[in-house]
């Protein structure tokens, strides 16, 4: 009832003051899309970052050499706690290009199968396919002579054939399937990968009789302690190691924290701003606060007004916002984050949740509601003998 | 009949200015009260006290036989949203306000009207009241001073209060006006308001019931 009585009262400030009341709806949309912005990054690094980390396969896997001899290691390593799955794990190859494509070799690697990196062009590995691979985007080649480095486009070979042959002199004919994005840190640019079965194949065939171990995979369950089992293994004679394209968490950790900074830096300036913006407005509005006073409204009815007056502007510069951070981050704001990441472990974009928006709208309330609060203590403090001064 | 008694008030200002010096004064319903003084002699300061704006330093005031100096601020509020109607020398009227959406100003906090339709209607009548029925949807930069004061006479008497306490009304005014707001009061005297107005103005004599003059924060004795 009466909060609506107030808004007569409201309307006549803003009107009175029309350019602060400007001024303040389009620092408040700033600040409300500096805010939504960074802080739906902050939550994508934050969840998706751990989690995608974490889960990567080659992240929850222990490669372990055992002797060759040694036959009842492998069923003692999958007993063992936290052991998921085993696998023996394939040598990649070397091989050298028989159609003269590349003049330096290439190594013939192995893809998880429950990891899909980024493939530009063509389609990704089925494990049914037989003798298929994927490319990296730009191969490093060398000219042989001269040392210098040659970038090979392998977009081209997409739905061809290549000719390789491995030091054993076995004939290997390799169909593109497609090529991945070579800024996956979890790719090595130099290899070409095939299918896990399709790599044990080759390396039976092209198997050395010197080998005097193998190298088991062990995929491990979520949260189990990498170190203890490393310990473990050894008492079954295994040697175990982490996977050299384990992604490293710091990396992005770091990228969180500074994110996390950029976020509060908003924050400050939103309060700082706000609050001396509107103890400014209210300041200029002395009188008409004394008079108020004067007329009997209590400390309740003066937060009311002040409150509602500057929450009613605040939505209006959050509607705006929240579509304007939309375009932005559509427009400015991806395209950036997709140079800066480009594929590989994850698609980083500004996405603005309805979560986050809720969230981001209730902090700007509260922060307004406290400031408001300090300035109606404010207000009760002027001297109401103000309003019996001439003018 | 109600009535305001104040009772030895005094009112030291920063702990060096005595503004009022054991100042003791009765305001009846009915009653038109001028209080006349020197500038600087105290008799803004009188009305402050008596207006709860400021709270004396030592004295009581008694609003209808209840002692309100040592009341806590909102219910101070309280009394002076009941019981006190101001008008200020300055107006204070809203700009942006229309002349009755400014005198609805006081009712807008009066739990006794129902909806926005009620308070229209009785401001309107206010302004009816102060004789600016023509003038009611009218900006206060589009009124003369002393249509302004009239609108501010009529926001006072917006919540129907006993008490219109009046700080030098006309001091903005030329003497036509002077006359039509003094007129006013005394009208609204008759019909059972107290009132008091501060004032150094000689030309309020003839309107008043009782004149008190204040000289160095010390009220001297009642003329009438
Ligand atoms: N807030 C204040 N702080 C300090 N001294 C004050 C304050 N208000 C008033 N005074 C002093 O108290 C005395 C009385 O002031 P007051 O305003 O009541 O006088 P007045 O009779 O209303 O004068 P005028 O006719 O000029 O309005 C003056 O000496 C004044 O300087
Ligand atoms: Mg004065």
């Amino acid at each position: 009832m009466t909060i609506v009585n107030f808004l007569m009262l409201i309307k006549a400030s803003v009107t009175q003051q029309k350019a602060r009341s400007i001024v303040f709806v389009i620092f408040n949309a700033i600040c409300v899309i500096c805010i939504l912005l960074t802080s739906s990054v902050v939550i994508r690094l934050w969840t998706d970052m751990d989690q995608k980390v974490n889960n990567h396969p080659y992240n929850k896997e222990l490669m372990v050499d055992v002797d060759i001899n040694n036959k009842g290691a492998k069923d003692k390593l999958a007993a063992m706690d936290g052991v998921e799955g085993i696998s023996i794990s394939p040598y990649d190859i070397v091989l050298t290009s028989a159609d003269k494509t590349f003049n330096s070799t290439v190594n013939l690697s192995y893809l998880h199968m429950d990891y899909e990196p980024v493939v530009t062009k063509g389609s990704q590995l089925k494990s049914t396919d037989k003798d298929t691979v994927l490319m990296p985007e730009i191969y490093h080649d060398k000219d042989l002579q001269t040392q210098m480095r040659i970038d090979v486009d392998c977009k081209k070979f997409v739905g061809k054939e290549l000719n390789f042959v491995d030091e054993n002199g076995n004939q290997y004919k390799l169909k593109v399937a497609g090529t991945y994005d070579v800024t996956d840190p979890a790719l090595d640019t130099q290899c070409i990968y095939t299918s896990c079965d399709q790599l044990l194949k080759y390396s039976e065939k092209s198997a050395d009789d010197e080998n005097e171990s193998i190298t088991y995979s062990l995929a491990l369950a979520k949260g189990t302690n990498k170190q203890q089992l490393i310990d473990e293994c050894e008492k079954y004679g295994g040697v175990a190691y982490e996977n050299s394209f384990r992604i490293d968490l710091s990396t992005f950790n770091l990228s969180l924290i500074i994110m996390v900074i950029v976020l509060a830096v908003f924050l400050v300036m939103t309060v700082m701003g706000t609050s001396i913006f509107i103890s400014g407005c209210i300041k200029n509005r002395t009188n008409e606060l004394a008079l108020y006073r004067a007329l009997g409204y209590k400390t309740g009815h003066i937060f009311v007004i002040i409150f509602l007056e500057y929450l009613l502007l605040l939505l209006i510069a959050y509607i705006i916002a929240l579509a304007l951070s939309a375009v932005c981050a559509q427009l400015i704001l991806n395209p950036i984050l997709a140079s800066m990441v480009k594929g590989g472990l994850i698609t980083l974009t500004a996405e603005v949740s309805p979560v986050s928006a809720l969230i981001v709208l209730g902090v700007f309330v509260a922060v307004l509601a406290a400031i408001c609060l300090r300035m109606t203590n404010f207000t009760q403090k002027i001297q109401l003998a103000v309003l019996l001064k001439e003018k | 009949m109600n009535s305001i008694v104040a009772k030895d008030l005094v009112k030291v200002y920063n702990q060096k200015v005595t503004a009022l010096k054991e100042v003791s004064i009765t305001i009846n319903q009915g009653e038109f009260i001028v209080v006349m003084g020197h500038s600087g002699s105290g008799k803004s300061t009188l009305l402050q006290m008596i207006g709860l704006l400021d709270l004396p330093t030592s004295g009581s005031i008694f609003i209808n036989s209840k002692d309100v100096s040592k009341l806590p601020k909102n219910a101070i509020a309280d009394v002076r949203q009941k019981s006190l109607g101001f008008v200020f020398q300055a107006f204070h009227l809203n700009p942006q306000l229309k002349a009755y959406e400014n005198v609805m100003l006081p009712m807008l906090i009066n739990p006794e009207y129902k909806n926005k339709a009620e308070m229209e209607k009785k401001a309107k009548e206010l302004i009816d009241v102060v004789g600016l029925s023509e003038r009611a949807e009218h900006y206060p930069s589009q009124l003369s001073g002393g249509e302004q004061q009239r609108v501010a006479v009529a926001r006072a008497l917006a919540n129907d209060p006993d008490f219109i306490l009046a700080d030098e009304p006309t001091g903005n005014l030329d003497s036509e006006n002077e006359v039509i707001i003094f007129t006013l009061l005394k009208e609204l005297a008759q019909q059972g308001k107290g009132i008091m107005v501060v004032s150094h103005n000689e030309s309020i004599l003839e309107y008043a019931d009782r004149v008190y003059y204040m000289k160095d924060g010390v009220l001297g004795d009642e003329k009438r």
